[in-house]
């Protein structure tokens, strides 16, 4: 980690001064972060967007920055992951269409908060709330099912095909569509707001939204496993490349050469993480995945709890000239 | 060495009658003399920088700056630097419900982005406080506008001045001036990686009992140069297009790294 501003004499001389994160940095760091987070969204399908923000932070960048520079590198590897899944032919596009206008929707409303948020200055403490919250829950309730679904298999050693309960309370919902692809006849109404409140969460937190996506693809929606990572990342796509073009137009703070330098270590992590994802086996696949939802949100709220380093934070105003 | 060891120096290489009179003079007479002594020489104090513009391109890690110059007659020297000046909001935490939130806020409305400052003594041993807020010389005598004035406001204007200190922006002891015989004098100073853009003012003063007698001003501008400047321009200007161009682009490397990715 550097100091920005520290005298200490460099033997690796690869920095790169950032100019929206106004920021000098070293660039095989950010493409060895972009990397890592690669990997884990060619892995689970999600964007890593819960993991990029917090880890720009750590490494100096204000937070405004690093929300809106980690939508413009969720929104590059999910393209990259999206590929590769739609080579394989696990995507929906009609349920991808319906779930693309409730998460534009969302998403702009969402840009919106995330503007008045920063206007009054408690973007540092509604984003990591909001990042337990979700993380928590979603994290704690995907824990209890793959945990349950993997102690299933042990007892009975015999691969079973693991058909999720579908509900019937979304069944009296009106606008029903044929989705074929996802072998599902369901009201349209159900994906759309599900996609509607995942946009809104991704505006405000600078996350891609995968990680509360796919399970609710599969619980609530009740769509076939092998199809919703690909589908969600059809989603993740176009919800990114909205936010990150309501962001850069209303708040300036997209760091284009920030995103871009972590976007090609991610865009190489993500294809290496799909094939890794497609020899794993899939309950075992979404316990760690759990964990580390978990993991993230425990950290989180630590760091919530826990008294900060300093007392006192110093916001910059940043001048237009 | 310091520049009010000069007298007995001079006092040794006198050239002729009257530089020994017009020395002796000057150590019986207070400061009024030694001004008539540097007039009739010229200028009190000069100076000049390494470098009038500083351009922050995408390999800028920060530069150091020189500031040289000449004493006309003996005295202590003062450098302060200070940079363009910009709105600073500090915001206290405080907990709320088991978590910490920011509370409280304070913001000066004009405050220097950068200070540093260089002296052969210190200035407050040197120098009245008067003299030294009327100049800003030293952190402590800055002139900070608040917006409010709640009954700790030092508690927030130490934050604030520690915040930038962290960043190398503030220097609160001064930096040496080195002399290179008894007139020739240099300090150095540091501008960080993250210095902001815009008009900085570097001003040397030459002290002698306790009154500023001979004072010199310089500019130096930072900017932006390169690609990168092109780049913060347009985000800033013309959002839209810059918007749009990241997606492109974000899209674009996804893209290529798919397909170069491709099983054949």
């Amino acid at each position: 980690m550097r100091v920005d501003g520290a005298r200490a004499t460099r033997v690796w001389a690869l920095d790169i001064h950032l100019p929206i994160a106004n920021l000098t940095v070293d660039v095989l760091l950010l493409l060895g972060v972009g990397g890592v987070l690669g990997v884990l969204s060619g892995l689970f399908g999600v964007g890593g967007g819960f993991l990029v923000s917090p880890l720009l932070i750590f490494i100096g960048v204000p937070a405004p920055v690093a929300v809106a520079s980690g939508s413009m590198m969720v929104l590059g590897t999910s393209v990259s992951g999206f590929m590769a899944h739609l080579r394989r032919g696990n995507v929906d596009f009609k349920m991808g269409g319906v779930l693309i206008v409730g998460g534009a929707l969302g998403s702009a409303l969402g840009a919106w908060i995330f503007q008045l948020l920063r206007a009054i200055g408690q973007i540092e403490l509604v984003v990591p709330v909001l990042y337990v919250v979700i993380l928590g829950t979603v994290g704690l309730t995907m824990v209890w099912e793959s945990v349950g679904a993997l102690l299933r298999q042990r007892r009975n050693p015999v691969a079973v095909q693991q058909r999720i309960r579908r509900r019937t309370w979304h069944h009296r919902l009106p606008l029903k569509v044929r989705f074929r692809k996802s072998k599902l006849y369901i009201s349209a109404l159900l994906p759309a707001g599900v996609s509607f409140f995942v946009g809104l969460l991704s505006a405000v937190m600078g996350v891609g939204g995968g990680f509360i996506m796919v399970p609710a693809m599969i619980y609530l929606i009740g769509m076939p496993v092998l199809v919703v990572v690909g589908t969600s990342l059809l989603q993740i796509t176009f919800v990114m490349a909205n936010v990150t073009f309501l962001l850069a137009l209303n708040t300036h703070t997209v760091d284009a050469l920030l995103a871009l330098l972590l976007l090609v270590g991610a865009a190489a992590g993500a294809q290496f993480g799909t094939r890794l994802g497609a020899r794993l086996h899939g309950v075992h696949m979404r316990v760690l995945l759990a964990l580390l939802v978990l993991g993230v949100a425990a950290r989180l709220s630590f760091g919530l709890v826990a008294p900060p380093e300093t007392m006192f934070t110093v916001e910059v105003e940043r001048l237009v000239q | 060495m310091t520049a009010s060891q000069a007298p007995s120096r001079h006092a040794g290489r006198a050239a002729s009658a009257a530089g020994a009179l017009a020395l002796a003079l000057m150590a019986a007479a207070p400061a009024a003399a030694a001004d008539a002594e540097c007039q009739a020489g010229g200028e009190a104090i000069v100076a000049d920088l390494s470098t009038h513009t500083i351009a922050v391109d995408a390999r800028f890690a920060g530069t150091e700056v020189l500031v040289f110059g000449a004493i006309g007659c003996p005295g202590d020297v003062v450098v302060t630097v200070r940079g363009p000046r910009r709105q600073m909001t500090v915001r206290e935490k405080t907990k709320l419900a088991g978590i910490w939130v920011n509370g409280r806020s304070v913001t000066f409305t004009d405050a220097p982005v950068l200070y540093a400052i260089a002296a052969t003594s210190p200035p407050e041993r040197i120098l009245p406080a008067q003299v030294r807020q009327a100049r800003s010389i030293g952190l402590d005598e800055l002139y900070l506008p608040v917006d409010r004035t709640p009954d700790d406001l030092d508690r927030f204007r130490g934050a604030m001045i520690d915040f930038q200190q962290q960043r190398a922006l503030y220097t609160k002891q001064p930096l040496p001036v080195d002399f290179i015989g008894h007139r020739l004098f240099r300090a150095s100073i540091w501008f960080p990686a993250s210095v902001p853009t815009g008009q900085y003012i570097a001003d040397v003063y030459l002290v002698r009992d306790n009154a500023v007698i001979g004072a010199h001003s310089m500019a130096l501008s930072v900017y932006r140069g390169g690609f990168e400047a092109r780049m913060f321009d347009i985000a800033n200007e013309r959002p839209a297009l810059y918007g749009a161009a990241a997606v492109l682009a974000a899209v674009a490397v996804g893209w290529v790294v798919g397909m170069l990715f491709q099983r054949p």
